[in-house]
């Protein structure tokens, strides 16, 4: 980076004491360091308020980019700040290199690793096309003495069981790092 | 600033809250981290990061204390935040800072203290003037034509009020007693990002 320029072409700046312009020189920073540092601070804003909605909401048996896509529409706020301070460009994407950043949202609204996985793979089971919305409520003998949580993991398990190989293995690596973010997510907090 | 006040406006999720914390911490953090040797953009993106974890992740477990405010007490979470970057990027282990009269003490706080300085006189500026400053001394090192620009100002108004303002900024620092604390810390980078 240039120095700060004391002067331009055409016009001079005011003669101020050294120390002045010692303390500027101090809280200098990279041209865009408060523009990001604001991007922050507003994304966060939106994540709390999509984290105390999830709070009041409660868990659902839906996939992962309804769930957050309900919490936006309840609060009334828009996810663009959120997404882009996480690099996410599409909710809906499963891909390898898509699962942490939406597992690090889930992560920062307060859900457990176990509730991410679980709307993650509601998502899965709803774009491979083995299952329609609404989910299936579960209908096991246990049915009334269980979670909501609990209860949709169970559907899940009996749509994924006719899974071919190529979607399990897409399924247990879905799990996986979603595992790996919330263990360094921990790591850091 | 009311630091406290702060505190409450953030655990109440305030979106000016959020603002003014970033406004308020995001330069001394960064000088706070180049002070405890983190290179020039890892400090600026730890800073970021800090910017969000802070007000979401941690600013619920802060109780208004008698011995230390706020401030005080989101300086050791960035001490700690930037002890636990060096332990995982050098694998080396560092005794963490828990005590907010120790944080408040160390040797890197002249430095903070001069860029807190600074953003705290920052903010008594109207925001006109203190985008002014900004563009043209704390990132973007715009000449005067070009702040024109942005503002939709001619250069010879930005001039006047960018002399106005570092006037203001001076009356204002003065007799700050952190702007002319010596800077003992050990390791002083240049702070270029």
């Amino acid at each position: 980076m240039a120095d700060t320029p004391r002067f331009d072409d055409t016009i001079e700046d005011p003669i101020s004491p050294e120390w002045l312009w010692e303390a500027l020189d101090a809280a200098r920073t990279s041209p865009d360091f408060m523009a990001k540092c604001r991007d922050a601070a507003l994304a966060a804003h939106d994540i709390s308020q999509l984290r105390h909605e999830s709070e009041e909401m409660g868990f659902a048996c839906t996939p992962f980019h309804d769930y957050v896509g309900d919490l936006a529409r309840r609060r009334g706020l828009p996810l663009d700040r959120v997404m882009r301070w996480l690099d996410i460009t599409n909710l809906e994407c499963l891909d390898r290199a898509a699962i942490r950043p939406l597992a690090r949202l889930g992560q920062d609204l307060g859900l457990s690793a176990r509730e991410v996985c679980v709307l993650l793979r509601a998502s899965l089971a709803v774009q491979a096309k083995y299952a329609a919305l609404p989910l299936p409520a579960h209908r096991g003998p246990d049915r009334a003495t269980v979670t909501p949580l609990v209860a949709c993991s169970l559907t899940l398990e009996e749509i994924e069981g006719h899974y071919p190989p190529a979607l399990q293995d897409h399924l247990r690596m879905i799990c996986r790092e979603v595992e790996a973010q919330f263990e360094a997510g921990d790591a850091h907090s | 600033m009311d630091y406290d006040e702060l505190a409450r406006r953030l655990q109440a999720r305030e979106e000016r809250a959020f603002l003014d914390f970033a406004e308020a911490f995001a330069r001394p953090a960064r000088a706070l981290f180049l002070s405890l040797g983190l290179p020039p953009f890892e400090a600026e993106d730890l800073v970021s990061v800090c910017m969000s974890d802070i007000p979401l992740k941690k600013v619920h477990r802060y109780r208004a204390r008698t011995d230390g405010s706020f401030r005080a007490w989101t300086f050791t979470v960035l001490r700690n935040a930037a002890m636990d970057w060096k332990r995982r990027n050098r694998g080396k282990r560092v005794p963490l800072v828990d005590d907010v009269a120790q944080a408040e003490t160390v040797e890197v706080m002249p430095r903070v203290e001069r860029v807190a300085a600074v953003q705290e006189a920052l903010l008594e500026l109207n925001p006109g003037d203190r985008q002014i400053v900004e563009l043209r001394h704390l990132g973007e090192n715009r000449t005067f034509e070009e702040i024109g620009e942005i503002l939709n100002i001619s250069a010879a108004t930005a001039r006047v009020r960018h002399h106005r303002a570092l006037n203001r900024l001076e009356e204002l620092l003065r007799s700050d007693s952190r702007i002319h604390l010596k800077d003992t810390a050990a390791t002083e980078s240049s702070g270029q990002g």
